[in-house]
């Protein structure tokens, strides 16, 4: 597997205590990787420590394979952009401004591809408006289009869509998309706007308390999350003849547990059951949003 | 770090907080020389060039102070830092970029206000000393400005709170107070005598030692302090009083070292939002 970013048993300690403890990720090459965690989780200071702005007291990472302690990181970041908890912009710049700058700091011979990046991000024609006169939303796309100044093939983005209105998070997630999908950016996302992030995420990092609860892909999300009838039964062979007769979807947990998917009439299953010598003991239909998801994994109210 | 001085300055040129400053001290430079000096010649005063030209020295400070506390904590209270840091600028250079830009734009405000003082040359001629002595007064100025530059550098980088403007504007405040505080004890007489008015008129006194007057080696010290602070150098260039130009410009030195070095140390490891 081809990983842009791989952390191993990362820790933080700050005087008021452990932000990060003990935290392994692995963030696939190509992926929108959506990172999951109530407020003071860990996810912002993960991202702080991936972008250099603080160290980690213990443990490792590697950004395109190179690790942390390395003097070569700084290439690799390189090769990086992100928009850590509020878009790091100059309030006294205009949006043109802001780029040229930041294509200075990388030391980019020329100016092309400023108004395609402006372009990209749908500011194009704020012309001399200063950046503190943009909306937030406004602000959040210049952040965007700073950390892509560099042509990164790794965008980080804290919280891209707090306090966004629904239009400024629509626009949001057209470009995390169009990123991903037309320039091949690999994504790493935090976000508390789980029903945001399911519509965009193709992998998914659960953290708490500073730790990786869960790592998954969207594939296995779903599949866990899936729509359908779970089954206590007697015996699970004559259920699986049965279902199988019937051509419907299954996945069977145990001896006496399964899943049947595409949701059959209960009626004709229980008969169906009946007449293969399976008693059933009991019936429910499962159905799991990725906010309950969460909240099974992590066990507790989100402190949002 | 060329970039980043490149981005540095792109970004001083569009400054409000620079040209204010620059355009104030320019101000302030004609503005007072020409008066002082017309009120001079208009009184019939013979006075030389030099006794007004350096009087706005000690206020430089406030300049510096002002467009450091401005222009490095925008980095801070705009997030903007972080777009340096992300895409693997070294911390190091950072710090050095920023210092290179603070002292430039000092370089500027000392210019403005060299220019702006020979308003007063049409009305009393040049300096008195001849060029080689303002050059020698300049030097000074520009060891103090260096210095000023370190120090306000190093304190704007690693306050990174929203009240970090106010504690660099106010260092130099305290910077200030103490020069002067210094600057009276060394200017106390080591004698003290008088005049006492009697029925007869005035009688004069023998001079008696003053208590408060220090020599020896405390004064040395006394005297290093004023030369290690920099506003106890704009004090003495105003005065026309460097007791000591090589100390002087040591002394710069030192301070810009122990800034820059131990500025440099702590930003490496200062943990950033």
């Amino acid at each position: 597997m081809d990983y842009i970013l791989q952390t191993n048993n990362l820790i933080k300690h700050y005087k008021n205590g452990k932000a990060l403890n003990g935290l392994t990720m692995h963030v696939e090459k190509g992926a929108i990787y959506g990172f999951v965690g109530r407020n003071g989780a860990g996810k912002t200071t993960l991202i702080r420590l991936i972008c250099g702005l603080q160290e980690p007291t213990e443990g490792t990472f590697t950004l395109y394979g190179c690790p942390n302690d390395s003097r070569e990181i700084t290439r690799s970041r390189r090769r990086m952009g992100a928009v850590v908890e509020t878009p790091s912009i100059y309030l006294s710049m205009t949006a043109e401004e802001n780029l040229k700058q930041q294509y200075q700091i990388l030391g980019l011979p020329s100016y092309d591809g400023l108004r395609d990046l402006l372009e990209l991000v749908r500011l194009g024609n704020t012309g001399k408006k200063k950046a503190r006169d943009f909306s937030l939303g406004m602000r959040q796309r210049l952040g965007i289009a700073v950390a892509l100044a560099g042509d990164p093939d790794f965008l980080i983005l804290d919280e891209p869509a707090n306090g966004l209105d629904p239009q400024g998070i629509v626009e949001i997630r057209e470009l995390i998309l169009r990123l991903n999908r037309e320039r091949q950016i690999t994504v790493l996302i935090s976000s508390h706007i789980l029903d945001e992030l399911s519509r965009l995420a193709t992998h998914y990092g659960f953290i708490d308390n500073g730790r990786m609860v869960k790592e998954i892909s969207a594939p296995e999300l779903e599949a866990n999350c899936r729509k359908c009838l779970r089954l206590t039964v007697s015996d699970a062979r004559p259920l699986t003849a049965a279902l199988d007769k019937m051509g419907l979807e299954y996945s069977i947990h145990s001896d006496t547990e399964a899943d049947v998917y595409d949701a059959p009439s209960v009626t004709e299953l229980t008969l169906a059951l009946h007449n293969a010598g399976c008693e059933v003991k009991n019936i429910h239909e499962h159905d799991e949003s990725l906010e309950s998801y969460y909240m099974n994994l992590v066990g507790g109210a989100v402190d949002d | 770090m060329t970039n980043l001085l490149r981005a540095n300055f792109f970004r001083m040129r569009r400054d409000h907080v620079f040209w204010t400053c620059f355009g104030t001290v320019l101000a302030c430079s004609v503005v007072f020389v020409f008066f002082w000096c017309r009120e001079d010649v208009q009184r019939g005063f013979q006075v030389k060039l030099e006794q007004h030209y350096f009087n706005i020295a000690m206020s430089l400070g406030f300049f510096i102070a002002m467009f450091a506390a401005m222009f490095l904590n925008a980095e801070y209270s705009d997030g903007t830092i972080r777009n340096k840091l992300t895409v693997g600028c070294i911390r190091r250079e950072v710090y050095l970029a920023n210092f290179l830009t603070v002292l430039t734009a000092s370089l500027f405000f000392t210019a403005a206000w060299l220019i702006g003082g020979c308003v007063g040359i049409p009305m009393v001629g040049p300096w008195g000393f001849g060029l080689g002595g303002l050059a020698f007064h300049v030097l000074i100025v520009v060891g103090s400005t260096v210095a000023f530059a370190a120090i306000f550098t190093f304190l704007g980088m690693l306050l990174s709170r929203r009240t970090a403007t106010v504690t660099v504007v106010l260092s130099w405040f305290a910077l200030l107070l103490a020069a002067s505080t210094v600057e009276n004890t060394l200017s106390e007489p080591e004698f003290v005598g008088g005049l006492l008015m009697t029925v007869d008129g005035m009688q004069a006194i023998n001079p008696e030692p003053n208590p408060r007057y220090v020599s020896g080696a405390l004064r040395t010290f006394y005297e290093v302090v004023r030369d290690i602070i920099p506003a106890g150098q704009a004090i003495q260039v105003q005065n026309l009083a460097v007791l000591s130009p090589l100390r002087a410009l040591l002394c710069d030195l030192g301070v810009t070292a122990v800034f820059t070095l131990g500025g440099l140390a702590l930003f490496e490891r200062k943990d950033l939002k």
